[in-house]
């Protein structure tokens, strides 16, 4: 019941190619993997420190793919929060950040401020063919009530931070909603599992 | 049709079309079940007014147990019909419309452009991957839809190659019958579980030349796009990466469905889901190969064709439909089983009757009329063998013929019955 109820459940989404897999590997592993393989669907769980207190995070990495869309549609609906990707290098990907808002924000029937949702613009370290202007996608960040960040996996640039933003507005909107319970949740499993991070499923 | 073409290459003997397509139907299918069961044959040779009733049968109906070493004749012009001519209403090639459509008998030249295109530009890298504009895919698919309006793609600027790739995908994607067609799917399934190189070829072979010549056709430019794109460094796109991508497009069917929506959660359909990607992975590897012609069907025909010039008429030609394991119900299995005891018990008492006179022959008659009392009776009441008699005629009979012929009755001693 306390694992349930301090499991914090992020989605990765994003166009195909864009570093969803990347970023999410880079997290777990510290280590930047450039694998060009598409991904199914992957899932992981893992402890992550937050404001001096582990968290058990579980990841889903979804497929970028419209022929994995069915897959994709699913976790939409399961999931918590959402760390929408897209690369700063390919315009065509940042076109589909806002169809895929909309698909969360409908799945979710939530909207922002409530809605954890982050826009991320990955390979920044390919700034020399970058497409993507950070004011515009700033602008368009706060036009839809959300935050942008620009990350790098392949430099280990604001990743986790990316995804310490998201636990930040997962644990404040739980902790809003059952205040007393969840501090003592809190202590509870960091006795139990000290900041190891495990692997579901997904590559060797 | 290039059945026909085919038989008569093949066969290249005068007979009435329509029969050379069954023959050579039925001949495809029982090479095919040489190599593996096909879990859907009634289906297969079903007529297809009849597909909804014959999918329910197989549920759990009894019937299905007729499958095994059965000779199939010729009562089935309809399944030559449905499996060689398209299932829709796709005979009229010139509707504007492609997408959503029925596969054309023709291939329409708008789409020939298309993979044109693309067949220049397989070095792209993460092609087939990257997926373009929505909205520049819409306008394409749109002008696609036009009547005459053809993209003059290489003088166009407006429209990438990821948005010209991912219209081929969405093409394949919205065929109302998959690519491979609906009822050779499981047929499919099982053919990627076969580990033997050969035999997966050849069963892979066999089953794409049921399919209807324009899948056929199309399916052969499309695996020879993917096959250069895989073989192409720059596109980072290899084989099992692209069949990642269109495995549940070509392979679409409700257990694909499942699978793609269970693959987490559930392992088995995961690895299902695994085993297509390979499998489709494997069919871009092997595309130039896939569509030969393997020697035992050029053998099998050629035989058929030597008995129908013997003068042997066509329905008395039986083809046969292996099959190693056959679906019942428990009430069936149960039949089966204690009739096949019952005979085996039979046989058993038969060779103790036969055994020459002694007490070791009476000694195990006596022992299995204890064990099995009511076989004795059913033997001595239901039986019109005539081996199998009142004991003392039996045995009068068996020891004049022993001494008439001075053999020992089959008997062995060696395989001791009672210890079996």
């Amino acid at each position: 019941m306390t694992t349930n109820s301090s499991k914090y459940n992020i989605t990765v989404i994003g166009a195909p190619g864009v570093g969803k897999s990347a970023i999410t590997l880079r997290l777990l592993y510290q280590e930047f993997v450039d694998d060009y393989e598409p991904t199914k669907l992957d899932s992981y769980q893992t402890m992550m420190d937050y404001q001096g207190q582990d968290v058990d995070v579980q990841i889903t990495d979804t497929a970028g793919q419209e022929d994995y869309a069915s897959v994709r549609d699913t976790f939409l609906r399961s999931g918590e929060g959402f760390l929408c990707v897209f690369s700063l290098t390919d315009s065509d990907s940042y076109s589909h950040i806002e169809e895929l808002y909309n698909q969360v924000k409908l799945a979710k029937s939530m909207e922002p401020p409530q809605l954890p949702f982050l826009i991320v613009g990955n390979k920044s370290d390919l700034e020399s063919s970058r497409q993507t202007k950070t004011e515009d996608a700033q602008r368009f960040a706060e036009s839809l009530g959300v935050k942008y960040m620009e990350t790098s996996a392949k430099n280990n640039e604001n990743v986790t931070e990316a995804f310490q933003f998201l636990i930040g507005m997962l644990v404040e909107s739980r902790s809003a909603e059952t205040a007393p319970i969840e501090s003592n949740t809190g202590k509870k499993k960091k006795k139990k599992n000290g900041g190891i991070k495990r692997f579901l499923c997904g590559l060797a | 049709m290039h059945m026909f073409i085919l038989i008569f290459k093949l066969i290249s003997v005068k007979m009435d079309t329509l029969k050379g397509t069954e023959s050579l139907f039925m001949i495809i299918l029982s090479l095919i079940s040489q190599i593996i069961d096909i879990p859907n044959y009634s289906e297969l040779v079903g007529s297809p007014d009849k597909k909804k009733s014959s999918a329910s049968d197989e549920q759990g109906s009894p019937d299905n147990s007729s499958l095994v070493r059965r000779n199939v004749f010729f009562d089935i012009t309809s399944a030559a019909k449905t499996l060689f001519q398209s299932s829709g209403d796709a005979s009229t090639g010139d509707s504007e419309i492609i997408f959503g459509r029925p596969l054309p008998k023709d291939m329409p030249t708008k789409l020939k452009k298309l993979l044109i295109f693309l067949k220049q530009n397989v070095h792209l890298e993460g092609i087939f991957r990257k997926c373009g504009s929505n909205k520049r895919i819409k306008d394409i698919k749109k002008l696609l839809d036009s009547h005459g309006n053809v993209i003059d793609w290489s003088e166009q600027e407006e429209f990438t190659v990821h948005d010209a790739a991912s219209v081929l995908k969405q093409y394949v994607a919205e065929l109302p019958e998959p690519l491979l067609c609906d009822k050779h799917i499981p047929i499919h399934i099982e053919i990627a579980k076969l580990v033997d190189e050969g035999r997966k070829l050849k069963c892979l072979q066999l089953v794409l030349l049921l399919l209807p010549e324009e899948n056929r056709m199309f399916l052969k430019m499309l695996l020879m796009l993917l096959s250069e794109v895989a073989l192409n460094p720059h596109s980072l796109m290899d084989s099992h990466n692209l069949g990642l991508l269109f495995a549940p497009h070509i392979l679409k069917s409700n257990q694909m469905e499942t699978a793609t929506n269970l693959c987490l959660g559930n392992s088995t359909m995961s690895d299902q889901l695994d085993d297509l990607v390979t499998y489709t992975a494997y069919m871009i590897d092997n595309s130039e190969r896939l569509f030969q012609i393997p020697r035992d069907l050029e053998q099998a025909a050629g035989k058929y064709k030597a008995r129908l010039e013997r003068g042997e008429s066509f329905e008395d030609i039986p083809v046969e439909i292996a099959s190693s394991c056959v679906r019942m119900s428990g009430d069936l299995h149960k039949d089966v089983v204690t009739s096949q005891t019952k005979q085996h018990l039979i046989e058993l008492y038969k060779m103790f009757q036969a055994m020459p006179e002694g007490k070791e022959k009476a000694s195990r008659i006596k022992k299995f009329e204890k064990e099995y009392p009511h076989y004795i009776m059913e033997l001595n009441n239901v039986s019109h063998s005539p081996m199998i008699r009142t004991k003392s005629t039996r045995r009068n009979i068996s020891n004049s013929i022993s001494k008439l012929l001075h053999i020992p009755l089959p008997w062995r001693p060696t395989q001791s019955p009672s210890q079996e």
